[in-house]
């Protein structure tokens, strides 16, 4: 057995807890007899094996443990208040929670369609704005009035043509007997008024048809009723 | 013994104050030991051992009542020591410690013998000293200790071994030395 054997079997040695060191064995012995450092160093394990039945064992107060009993209880009744709290405050949300649906599945029904967002009835095909048919009305006059415009203008260069021709003499005569020389001339101003009559009445027919248009499609607006 | 605390266990959860006494009695004086060893300052380790306490009776919900009580709480009186050392800037010298823990006179020789290994432990590095108190004081087996300090079983096993080594080689200097000739002849 050599010095490093020998600390295992003192540290096997020291397994066996506080013990009394156990004798060696006889090759450790036999080592011992030779090593005077392992021999010192075996006398060692044999005082702490000794000595440590020996350290003394502290005792608590009986302050400590009180005090720590004290501490421990404390904490449970801070625990179980705490969890009573909880508990309560639990049970008070939930009473009202319960309340507050009691109070929304029985109340009588609301009258009827109150409260409700009513549903859009479905789209009609969407009617032409007033401002379209305005529009539309104000080009149908527009042009109507253009056409018999033109054609009065026209009437108007066929009266002077004509006027042109008859080569009226600068010195009228007296006026006896002046619408025989007149009469054509006349003539051709009641046409002309006749023509001018004939072309205004599309546009007055055209601004009753407007006006009764107007008329039929006023109840779509809601007009404001002065008082 | 287990089914022992099982049942101590099982009460102090329904806060019977007998039974919590009971609890901290049977177990006050193994955590109070090793937080004087842990921390060589007398106050401080009745400090850490009500933290202790507190601790235990918060978690002991938890406790696996198939396993025993002892290891579970030395685990959680380690922690807290490691915790405490953490914070803890003062750091007291050893005669304090060896006043406060002295019970016999100078004189005797086992009181001797008794300080001189309490001054080799004081001068072990923590985590020695920490498994030398677990496993030759606190009577804990390796599986645990190793659990309490959160290191392999070789580990501990290692550290253990250095320990013992370091102890006795101050009590070998300070002539600790029992008398081996007349056990050779």
């Amino acid at each position: 057995m050599n010095c490093l054997e020998l600390q295992f079997v003192l540290q096997d040695m020291m397994d066996g807890a506080a013990a009394p060191a156990p004798a060696p064995s006889p090759e450790a012995a036999a080592h011992l007899a030779d090593c005077a450092a392992c021999r010192e160093l075996f006398g060692a394990a044999q005082s702490l094996a000794q000595g440590l039945t020996l350290l003394p064992k502290p005792e608590a107060s009986p302050l400590l443990t009180q005090s720590i009993v004290a501490g421990v209880l404390a904490e449970h009744r801070r625990v179980r208040q705490l969890r009573r709290r909880v508990v309560l405050a639990v049970g008070l949300a939930a009473s009202i929670v319960l309340a507050l649906l009691a109070g929304w599945f029985l109340q009588p029904p609301a009258p009827e369609n109150k409260g409700i967002v009513q549903k859009a009835p479905p789209q009609a095909p969407e009617a032409p704005k007033l401002v379209q048919r305005a529009e539309d009305a104000r080009s149908a006059v527009a042009s109507l009035t253009e056409r018999v415009a033109d054609q009065t203008k026209e009437q108007a260069k066929l009266l002077m043509a004509v006027a042109d021709s008859l080569d009226l003499p600068t010195n009228l005569p007296a006026l006896n007997g002046w619408e025989e020389p007149l009469d054509p001339a006349a003539k051709s101003l009641r046409q002309a008024t006749q023509t001018v009559a004939d072309g205004v009445e599309p546009i007055t027919r055209s601004a009753r048809r407007a006006f009764t248009f107007f008329v039929n499609e006023m109840p779509m607006f809601d007009i404001p009723q002065r008082n | 013994m287990s089914a022992d605390d099982a049942l101590l266990v099982r009460r102090c959860l329904r806060g019977d104050a007998a039974s919590i006494q009971a609890l901290v009695e049977r177990f006050q004086s193994n955590v109070l030991g090793l937080c004087i060893r842990l921390l060589h300052h007398r106050q401080d380790a009745e400090d850490v051992t009500q933290e202790v306490f507190l601790r235990v009776f918060r978690s002991l919900k938890r406790w696996d009542a198939s396993r025993p009580l002892k290891p579970w709480i030395m685990t959680i009186a380690v922690n807290r020591c490691r915790t405490w050392l953490t914070q803890r800037t003062r750091r007291p010298d050893l005669v304090e410690y060896l006043q406060e823990t002295a019970v016999s006179p100078p004189s005797d020789d086992a009181a001797e013998l008794a300080r001189e290994i309490e001054a080799a432990l004081a001068e072990l590095r923590p985590d020695y000293r920490l498994v030398f108190t677990l496993y030759h004081e606190q009577g804990l087996p390796y599986d645990d200790i190793a659990e309490a300090v959160g290191k392999p079983v070789g580990t501990v096993k290692t550290w253990l071994h250095r320990a013992r080594l370091e102890v006795l080689e101050r009590l070998r200097r300070r002539g600790m030395v029992s008398e081996v000739e007349h056990e050779l002849s």
